[in-house]
This record gives structure tokens, C-alpha cells and sequence, in this order.
């Protein structure tokens, strides 16, 4: 168990119909950090979720939920205000899909601390030699998005879709703008807050592979629309003042 | 369809999406607002590939007596517009801070 540089720390992980995973997420984070406070952003569920989480059998557990769906981006935008409200120093984001692994939470805020950044963003393909668990679509994503940060910041960013994130409070008093994208937070919000002269950096994690439940991306038309949404704000970061 | 009305379609298009990015720039309209432009941009270039379509186009536009008229209130219009989806962005922003605020005062601790 870990508990150098967390006495400031909240967890936040949003979540939409994930009822079976939360609760494996949850025990999995209490294995290494008993008494860190998890906030989870409950999307409006339809399935079992708050349910779920109301009845585990742990302790510092902070559930907010949204009474209508507002989509990814807004949820975590609740965890971030939530975290300025209650004047915590430090947030770390992750999925509920309990794809990433709590393990590397100390190596997040060693780098933070080492590197004097404002981010810290898990990378999955520092850390595996090939793109494993990365469908081909996902991948030729990334790709374009890595490139056109490169081209528009100059910073060289290997994963910019992680939701395995470590957030200071400069960049949550940022990220609580009504200028925070409301669905898919992503590559563009990575390239508009470099050029505001926020600083990030990565690291290398595990990612695993979803163990039940669908993905947001899911669906042709929503990966078109991913897409197009994320690439258009990305490149009109160019217009930015730094 | 006579020069004058394709480039008076043609220049609407460019005008309102210039005005779109513009606004999505400045987070006063949502950018899935630009998509639903853009399909229809799409769409309706795939149906100009139509030529009896083209046809009934120029005719509406030919009932009205002066192109130029016609320009200025169909200008107008797409003005007035970006300022109804400008005001309606603002009452979704709000519509959002609100269900933020109830999420976060309605905590529920364990």
C-alpha cells in the first residue's frame, strides 16, 4: 500500500451503465489505497449502477449523479468541480471499465512530481512493445491525432484518447470552463491547453482489456462522428493564443 | 440554374460555415451543430447531382423578383439564425451547470 504525495487526492471515475464493473474497479483501487476518497459520476444509468455502489462495503465513497445524461465530458467536468469545490490539490481520472490498473497510481504522481507538469497522461503504447489491444480504427485514430498535436503544438503526445489521467489544479480550474468539450474530451482539449501553456507528460501503463459492458465508441456512425468532432476542435487549436 | 444562383447557393454554404467555425472558435455553438451542417451540405451536393432537382432550385429562385433582394434577406436569415443556435447554446450550457450543481450538492457519502 502506497501513501506518499495521495494526502490530497481524489479519484474520479465516471460512470454509465457499468454495474458490473465498478465494483471490481473499486476493490481493486482499496487494494493499494485504503482510504483515498473515489468519487464516481453516476451518467444516469439505467442499469444497476448507483445500486451498486451505495451498497459496497467501503469506505470514503462520494457518488454524484447526473438526473439527465450529459455524456463523458460532462461527467468528469462534475468530478473536476467537485474536486475544486471541496479543494482537493490532485485528481486522478480513470475509466470504470476497470481497464486500468491502480498499480501505477504512485508512478503518476512520482512523475508529477519529477517532471513539474500540470498532466499526467497513461500511455498504453509506452508501455507495450506492439499496439496490442488497440482495434485498427482506434489505432489509425490515435495516429492522426498524435500527428496533429505534434503538428500544432510541437509536444510529441503517444496516447492522447487515455482516460488514465493525473490532473493538477491549474488545469482543473481550466478544464471547468464552459469551454471543456461535453462529449469527447480527447486529443483536442490535449492540443487547446498546450497552446494555453499547460504542461504534460506521460508515463507508461497497462491497459486491459474491457471485461463486460460496450464501449462509447461503439458503432460506426459514432466513431465518424468521434472522429470529425475531435479532429475539427483539434485543429482549430491552431487559432489559440499562446 | 443560371451562374448567378449557383454562386448565390454556393456562397451561402461558405458564409454560414465560415460563420459556424467562427462560433465553435469562440464555444458559442456546439461543434455537433457543424456536423448536422456539413451532412446537409453533403446531401444536398449529392442531390444537385440531379439535374431535374437543379431544375426546380432555379425556378424558386427565378420567382423572386430581384437576386440581389433575394441574397440580402436570405443573409439575413442565416444571421438571424446563428444567433438563435448562439442563445440556444447558452441555455444548454446552463441546462448543463445545473445538472453539475444538483450532482454535486446531492452527493451521497459512504
Amino acid at each position: 500500500m502506497y501513501n506518499t504525495n495521495i494526502k490530497n487526492m481524489l479519484i474520479i471515475i465516471p460512470a454509465y451503465n457499468e454495474e458490473n464493473n465498478i465494483s471490481i474497479t473499486i476493490s481493486n483501487i482499496r487494494r493499494y489505497y485504503k482510504k483515498v476518497p473515489i468519487c464516481i459520476i453516476n451518467d444516469c444509468s439505467n442499469d444497476n449502477t448507483r445500486n451498486v455502489i451505495l451498497n459496497l462495503n467501503q469506505e470514503n465513497i462520494i457518488l454524484l449523479t447526473h438526473t439527465i445524461r450529459q455524456g463523458y465530458g460532462v461527467a468528469i467536468q462534475t468530478g473536476y468541480k467537485y474536486a475544486l469545490r471541496e479543494k482537493y490539490d490532485i485528481v486522478l481520472q480513470m475509466d470504470a471499465d476497470n481497464q486500468h490498473d491502480p498499480l501505477f497510481i504512485s508512478r503518476f504522481l512520482e512523475k508529477m512530481e519529477k517532471d513539474n507538469v500540470d498532466v499526467v497522461i497513461g500511455s498504453r503504447f509506452l508501455y507495450y512493445k506492439k499496439d496490442r489491444n488497440v482495434s485498427i480504427s482506434k489505432k489509425i485514430a490515435i495516429k492522426i491525432f498524435r500527428l496533429l498535436i505534434l503538428w500544432i503544438t510541437g509536444a510529441y503526445i503517444s496516447d492522447p484518447t487515455s482516460g488514465y489521467q493525473l490532473l493538477n489544479k491549474k488545469i482543473l480550474k481550466y478544464y471547468s470552463s464552459n469551454s471543456f468539450p461535453i462529449d469527447f474530451p480527447d486529443a483536442n482539449i490535449i492540443s487547446w491547453a498546450i497552446k494555453k501553456k499547460f504542461k504534460f507528460s506521460e508515463i507508461a501503463v497497462e491497459m486491459k482489456d474491457r471485461s463486460s459492458g460496450t464501449s462509447m465508441h461503439k458503432g460506426m456512425y459514432k466513431q465518424i462522428y468521434y472522429m470529425y468532432k475531435v479532429m475539427l476542435v483539434t485543429i482549430l487549436s491552431i487559432f489559440v493564443k499562446e | 440554374m443560371p451562374l448567378s444562383q449557383l454562386i448565390l447557393l454556393f456562397s451561402i454554404i461558405i458564409f454560414s460555415s465560415i460563420f459556424l467555425i467562427y462560433y465553435v472558435f469562440k464555444n458559442k455553438i456546439s461543434t455537433s451543430l457543424t456536423f448536422i451542417w456539413f451532412v446537409i451540405c453533403f446531401i444536398l451536393s449529392f442531390i444537385s447531382l440531379n439535374y431535374s432537382i437543379i431544375i426546380r432550385i432555379g425556378e424558386l429562385f427565378q420567382a423572386t423578383p430581384s437576386i440581389l433582394i433575394l441574397t440580402i434577406i436570405i443573409f439575413g436569415i442565416i444571421i438571424f439564425l446563428f444567433y438563435l443556435l448562439v442563445k440556444i447554446n447558452t441555455l444548454l450550457q446552463w441546462n448543463k451547470n445545473i445538472i453539475q450543481e444538483i450532482a454535486i450538492m446531492g452527493q451521497e457519502k459512504k
